[in-house]
């Protein structure tokens, strides 16, 4: 297959169901956005730099933070605009949104050095006064994102995990996404995280702050190698069938199709989503499933790509007999494992240990038969750890690996 | 061999997701939270009526509105169908009308920002102050255990039979439930146990 096209394709772990009880089968889809050329051009920049400079933030954090910003107004090229928001109990607009010339590049710099970090953590002001910046500019094939830090919890404006992640969801429904960075260990590991998932942008854990630079650097190399913009996986779902889908995407269920919104992808960036299906019992001779992948490209290219699954209808015996494809049951276990883990880890955070530790007991009965031994001892141990109560930095840990692992972002090639 | 249709039965849970617009995990989310009651169990399966439609529904709107969980459940608690269908009618009617003011993300985030004036003031600096959390202490060997109600589901089995369980059960116990549910039911239910 040539390298610029994309690859999207489905497999599933059997393709037989059975014709007199429902039977359960696993969807997995694969999309992969094309490689770059060589190329100059990349899409343009509208980004909103929102900073935490609440009192924990004093020290080697701001410094490096602020050593973060001026990379980024050093990347930031003709075309390009950014808005610099600092939020501590008040939310602070440095800089309206506004295209770089070596003059205001100057007086911005200027601007971020003179960042002192201040009181509280208003969390929401700052973050909705980046997105709003991006909003008043935002483009078609633009990337339009507020990239948000933070290393604490927000305690000040609106506070709500629930809540803030629907106003994630509803601005990146209209065009403005969220990534965020979460400093330190003192922050709220699943606000940011559900924030990126719902704001169609990327979540980070900065152990060190010595890394804040470096990760700062990896998100605009991702967002400057963006291929394929606005990815929409569209699934159209069988009368009583019921799907699953793990990894925390954003979605939407509208006329019997259940919409994925994917985000931008990277040159030859590639997800792996997961779908478990309940399937009906019936007389039909085959129950099928149409996919549907939309995207554009930086250059405005419409595009579109359908793949379908067919499964077909035998006696249930059959059915029961059939060989599973081990490949598809290992890789959908590890995602729903990760998602399974994400949901016990909030769970311990909010204290409720015993509901956290039963729960990853029920989901490592359950997929032991089809996981790796590695895989079962990494679960072992974090159940043995949730039950004694975890340290805050092993929270992040934790949760980041099981974040890259639900959002595909760690696999080798030939997984 | 005359299957009866989910209409007929009540409606399964793919099939109240779609009719929902939400996922079936969403659901079990909504009822693991006490925003919805547990479903009815019918044979081998769980069903679902129009109320759990109509509450979904409400949900959705409550969640536009930036309702947090905790207030959408006292919202719905105790409401019966009539009254769901009441507020529902009162719901669409002012959604219509803050649709149409957020269409773009700054519409979006400006009526936001309106309905909350607080977010951008100052906070009561002795309560907030402290930006680092307070250290919890750790203790070992007790377990934490936060006051919080405990969730409790209801299978009716029949008219006028209820069987209770805890929403806490071990995997052992939740298996040994499903077998007495399925038992149950096919006492009580002349027709036997169905396929759906």
């Amino acid at each position: 297959m040539p390298e610029n096209t994309i690859e999207f394709y489905v497999s599933c772990d059997a393709g037989v169901i059975a014709n007199s009880v429902p039977t359960k089968r696993l969807i997995e889809i694969v999309l992969r956005a094309p490689q770059a050329a060589a190329r100059t051009s990349r899409p343009a920049f509208n980004l909103a730099l929102v900073l935490d400079v609440s009192g924990s933030m004093a020290g080697k954090k701001l410094a490096y933070t602020k050593e973060a910003a001026a990379y980024l107004l050093d990347q930031l090229r003709d075309g390009d605009q950014v808005a610099l928001v600092a939020y501590d109990t008040n939310v602070q607009v440095l800089a309206e949104m506004q295209s770089i010339t070596r003059e205001r590049h100057a007086a911005l710099r200027q601007k971020i050095d003179a960042l002192r970090a201040g009181s509280t953590t208003n969390l929401s002001g700052g973050w909705l006064e980046g997105c709003r910046q991006v909003g008043l500019v935002q483009a078609k094939g633009a990337v339009n994102r507020a990239l948000l830090l933070s290393d604490g919890l927000a305690n000040v404006g609106i506070t709500d995990r629930e809540e803030l992640a629907e106003h994630a969801r509803q601005l990146s429904q209209r065009g403005v996404s969220t990534s965020t960075f979460g400093a330190g260990s003192d922050y709220d590991e699943h606000l940011l995280e559900v924030l990126a998932n719902q704001g169609d942008g990327n979540y980070y854990y900065i152990d060190h702050p010595e890394s804040i630079p470096e990760i700062f650097r990896r998100e605009l190399e991702e967002i400057a190698a963006i291929t394929l913009q606005d990815v929409v996986l569209i699934i159209e779902i069988p009368a009583h069938t019921s799907v699953q889908l793990p990894g925390e995407w954003r979605n939407q269920m509208e006329d019997g199709k259940l919409k994925v919104y994917i985000g931008d992808l990277a040159s030859a960036q590639q997800r792996r989503l997961y779908l478990e299906v309940l399937a009906p019992p019936s007389d039909d001779s085959a129950l099928e499933l149409h996919l549907t992948l939309q995207a554009r490209t930086p250059e405005g290219e419409e595009v579109q790509q359908k793949t379908g699954v067919k499964f077909e209808y035998l006696s249930a015996d059959k059915v029961g007999n059939t060989q599973r494809d081990a490949g598809v049951l290992e890789r959908f276990y590890r995602v729903s494992n990760a998602q399974v883990a994400s949901e016990a880890l909030r769970l311990e955070r909010a204290g409720r240990r015993d509901e956290a530790e039963r729960m990853l007991d029920r989901q490592l009965i359950a997929s032991a038969p089809y996981i790796s031994e590695e895989e079962r001892a990494q679960y072992t141990r974090m159940r043995e750890r949730v039950k004694r109560g975890l340290e805050q930095a092993e929270r992040k840990h934790f949760s980041q690996d099981q974040y890259n692992i639900k959002r595909s972002k760690n696999q080798d090639p030939d997984a | 061999m005359n299957k009866p249709t989910p209409e007929e039965e009540g409606m399964l849970i793919g099939e109240l997701a779609r009719r929902a617009n939400v996922s079936v995990r969403t659901i079990r989310f909504y009822i693991s939270e006490g925003l919805l009651p547990a479903p009815q169990i019918r044979g081998r399966f769980t069903s679902y009526d129009e109320d759990a439609l109509l509450r979904l529904q409400a949900i959705r709107y409550f969640k536009e509105a930036f309702l947090p969980l905790r207030e959408i459940r006292e919202r719905l608690a105790g409401l019966t169908t009539e009254e769901l269908r009441t507020l529902l009618a009162e719901l669409e009617q002012t959604a219509t009308k803050t649709q149409e003011q957020r269409s773009s993300a700054v519409d979006y985030i400006d009526h936001l920002l309106a309905q909350k004036p607080a977010m951008r003031q100052v906070a009561e600096p002795d309560r907030f102050f402290n930006a680092q959390p307070p250290k919890m202490p750790t203790l070992p060997l007790l377990p934490a255990r936060p006051p919080r109600a405990e969730t409790w589901r209801h299978f009716s089995i029949a008219p006028g039979i209820v069987i209770q369980a805890s929403s806490g059960l071990d995997a052992i116990n939740e298996k040994r439930l499903e077998e007495l549910l399925q038992f149950a039911s096919r006492i009580f239910s002349s027709k036997g146990v169905r396929n759906a």
